[in-house]
């Protein structure tokens, strides 16, 4: 047999793409940096866990059912969904987390010489999707840490086919009031597919911030992610969403893998839906966390940026990555901003008081 | 980059296709007639060599690169027991037998290219790669304007007449700051950066003076070595510092760069940025020595790796890993007296203006005591100073040679995390 000849069957821009590796899990890194312990705050993981009749379902589902496939489009979610937002079930898309239907936008819409527009220090994903899909990712930085319309405008041209807003944006917190979603949306005019991210949306609780699924009838251009990960407490079992116009959801669901999303994270997450309480006791440890470490911070002397979501981000006098090695010796798991283009920045998610003290505690022995 | 290739089997009836191939394909990618020849001399001779050593009906693959300031040509090869000695600098033929003549033919193309080097592929195949740089003329006389303190400036990658100012500016500057020669030559430097092996990023003020820039280049697949951040008539300003640092750091980020790391830091470097892994001896002709630190920043979370540690250096590592909180699975190993060939081969990297050499392991032998000796005795004669060793401590056999090393006088002097395999430890040679 002729030796495989990887490189003529690899397009250049997958040879060109590194591979994303996640951290390992956490008893190999308790091994890695002698710990008997790790408080995971890289993840803007939920620290109460899934609401409560999430986790009945969770416990109460049978063993059984693991032999079944699930519903292959998440039909009792989607009617869930579509009763919440008054809206048809078929303009909603549910994927194994927000990233597949990230891949899901990108595959129906981008064809070789197309390019997506997004922000240079925001979640990573819209980026890498577009790269590893042959596709040109054009990356607009932030003004003052915040989306920037007038230079996301000025990169659109024929071959913009989608933009991708992170609202509030991940890692810095800013966000777009309404009037400036819709100002964009005005002027991008249907000329291309704009993505609005609102994977932290149920964290914010300031009045100008929009509810851009509301938007989705006055622009049909108008995509919403939302995921089940963050507030909901449910990012082991993978479901996210989107909504948008029936016809431009159609659309997408020619690209879409059906099957992707398991029972248990379809059931869990129909439950969670209802529960107003567990976004107000989350909202509450937030917003003490927050103020705990804005305080502490401001004692330690170290600038921060913070606004909405479950997260912080810190500038430290030492590398980030050293900082992040440093704090694993001590059991504490931060994200390294460095991979977000914030050299010397950590992002550390939000958490109950007491780790949020251990945190302080730990930072203050490695500075 | 633009690349040629052709398959060919190994039998020296051929010699003439592969060496006009060389010999056009050279001149086509912008390399001078002399250029040109030489690195076919050098491939003929490689080629021949390879007839000669591979036995059986073999297929070489010859690739020819374009690199805008360098043409390279790579000889793709089964990876079977050949000996490869004579591409040791110090090699020179032991006899008038047929087979040192052979070898001879090796060493003359050893020394008539800028570059050899020979890698794993993969577990079958070696790779051995010849690199021949373009020639340029010198910087020329001309009038550099005077830059003022910037209290305002934008940074921004530069065309190429700013890349040529850039490079008339640092020998000015910098003049006895150490940095690879080939930043003195405008055009050299334009076509480096042309070709993407290299980066550049200038500070400029509002009438497009140059206030400072910095460099960067690949050391490896992994690792990025930069040079600066050089501030010309800026001292004090932190935050142009800052903003070149800024900027090559996250042009690097979310890319398969997992580190980078600077010999030479400068005195505007911020040292807040990185770690430091270690210091350097800078030693000049005038026995004058300098101590650099070096710095090195990851840019990933570092996920664990293991090392082929030897005993002689074990309590240096485990400071150093304890020191810098690395995670890594460490393997005491020694020599056991395993079969590893009669001669080890090691390539040289020379950099003459630097009056440097970095020396690394090819291939295991059981001389490699004498070689290192000899490699010394040759760097001696040429009045060489600054003499480096880099082991990889992912390769086991490579973990074989420090005690060699330190036996001839080496030193570990510094950690480069993930730099090689797994890390790398840079020996300097005390004069």
């Amino acid at each position: 047999m002729r030796p495989l000849a990887l490189n003529r069957l690899v397009p250049s821009y997958i040879k060109s793409f590194e591979a994303y590796i996640p951290s390992k899990p956490d008893e190999e890194l308790k091994k890695l940096y002698h710990t008997p312990f790790l408080h995971r705050l890289n993840n803007n993981e939920n620290y109460l866990g899934p609401p409560p009749a999430a986790q009945e379902v969770i416990k109460k589902f049978p063993p059984m059912r693991a032999s079944i496939y699930p519903s292959g489009d998440s039909y009792y979610l989607r009617q869930k969904l579509a009763n919440k937002f008054n809206m048809h079930p078929d303009q909603f898309l549910i994927g194994n987390g927000a990233n597949e239907v990230i891949t899901f936008v990108v595959k129906a819409f981008c064809q070789k010489g197309d390019n997506i527009i997004t922000a240079d220090k925001t979640f990573a994903v819209y980026e890498w999707v577009a790269i590893f899909s042959g596709f040109e990712a054009r990356l607009v930085p932030l003004r003052d840490y915040t989306f920037d319309d007038e230079g996301m405008l000025e990169r659109i041209d024929k071959k913009t086919k989608i933009i991708f807003i992170c609202n509030p944006n991940n890692p810095t917190g800013t966000y777009w009031d309404k009037e400036r979603i819709k100002r964009f949306l005005e002027r991008v005019d249907n000329r291309s597919i704009v993505v609005v991210d609102e994977a932290y949306f149920e964290f914010v609780e300031k009045e100008d911030y929009p509810d851009c699924i509301s938007l989705i009838p006055e622009y049909p251009n108008l995509i919403v992610f939302r995921t089940f990960s963050k507030m909901y407490g449910l990012a082991g079992l993978r479901i996210g969403y989107l909504a948008g116009n029936l016809e431009v959801v159609n659309t997408v669901r020619k690209t879409c893998v059906v099957y992707s999303v398991n029972a248990i994270a379809q059931e869990a997450a129909h439950a969670a839906l209802d529960d107003m309480e567990h976004i107000a006791k989350t909202r509450k440890y937030v917003k003490e966390g927050k103020d705990f470490l804005k305080n502490e911070l401001i004692r330690m002397g170290l600038p921060y940026i913070i606004g909405e979501g479950n997260y912080i981000m810190i500038k430290l006098p030492i590398n980030d990555t050293l900082a992040y090695r440093k704090l694993m010796g001590q059991g504490i798991m931060v994200r390294t901003m460095t991979g977000f283009r914030f050299p010397n920045h950590i992002r550390v998610t939000i958490s109950g008081l007491p780790i949020m003290e251990a945190f302080i505690e730990g930072l203050k022995k490695i500075l | 980059m633009k690349t040629l290739k052709i398959s060919t089997p190994l039998h020296t009836d051929f010699l003439p296709v592969i060496t006009n191939f060389i010999e056009n394909t050279s001149c086509v990618f912008g390399i001078d007639k002399q250029g040109a020849l030489k690195l076919t001399l050098a491939s003929e001779e490689v080629f021949t060599y390879l007839c000669n050593v591979i036995q059986g009906d073999k297929t070489l693959d010859i690739i020819c690169t374009g690199g805008i300031y360098f043409v390279a040509v790579e000889f793709s090869f089964d990876k079977i027991e050949i000996d490869l000695k004579a591409f040791n600098i110090t090699a020179t033929p032991s006899s008038e037998s047929e087979e040192s003549f052979r070898e001879m033919g090796l060493l003359i193309a050893a020394r008539s290219v800028d570059s050899l080097s020979l890698e794993e592929a993969s577990d079958e195949r070696l790779v051995l790669r010849l690199i021949k740089e373009k020639s340029y003329p010198p910087s020329g006389a001309i009038e550099l304007p005077h830059i003022p303190p910037m209290a305002s400036f934008a940074l921004k990658v530069p065309i190429a007449d700013e890349i040529k100012m850039f490079s008339r500016l640092l020998p000015v500057h910098y003049k006895d700051y150490p940095f690879p020669d080939a930043f003195r030559c405008p055009g050299k430097l334009v076509d480096m950066v042309t070709s993407t092996l290299y980066g550049i990023s200038i500070a400029t003020d509002e009438r497009g003076l140059i206030g400072g820039g910095i460099i960067w280049k690949r050391m490896n697949e992994k690792i990025v070595e930069f040079f600066g951040p050089y501030l010309f008539n800026q001292q004090g300003n932190n935050k142009m510092a800052e903003s070149l640092i800024n900027a090559c750091i996250e042009g690097l980020a979310r890319t398969e760069i997992i580190g980078v790391f600077c010999r030479y830091p400068t005195e505007a470097f911020p040292t807040e940025y990185f770690e430091s892994i270690g210091t350097i001896t800078f030693y000049e002709h005038q026995r004058n020595q300098i101590e650099f630190p070096c710095y090195y920043c990851q840019l990933h979370e570092d996920t664990g790796t293991y090392v082929y540690v030897p005993r002689k250096i074990a309590s240096f590592i485990e400071a150093e890993y304890k020191r810098l909180v690395l995670p890594r699975q460490v393997y005491l190993t020694e020599y056991s007296g395993e079969y590893r060939g009669d001669y080890s081969v090691f390539a040289s990297e020379f950099d003459r203006e630097l009056n440097q050499v970095i020396i690394r392991p090819l291939l295991p032998g059981e001389d490699c005591l004498n070689n290192i000796l000899k490699h010394m005795e040759i760097f001696k004669k040429e009045q060489i100073l600054n003499c480096f060793f880099e082991i990889d401590l992912g390769v086991v056999w490579q973990a074989y040679v420090v005690d060699s090393l330190m036996e001839c006088g080496f030193k570990p002097c510094l950690i480069i995390p993930y730099g090689g395999k797994s890390d790398l430890v840079i020996f300097q040679y005390t004069p």
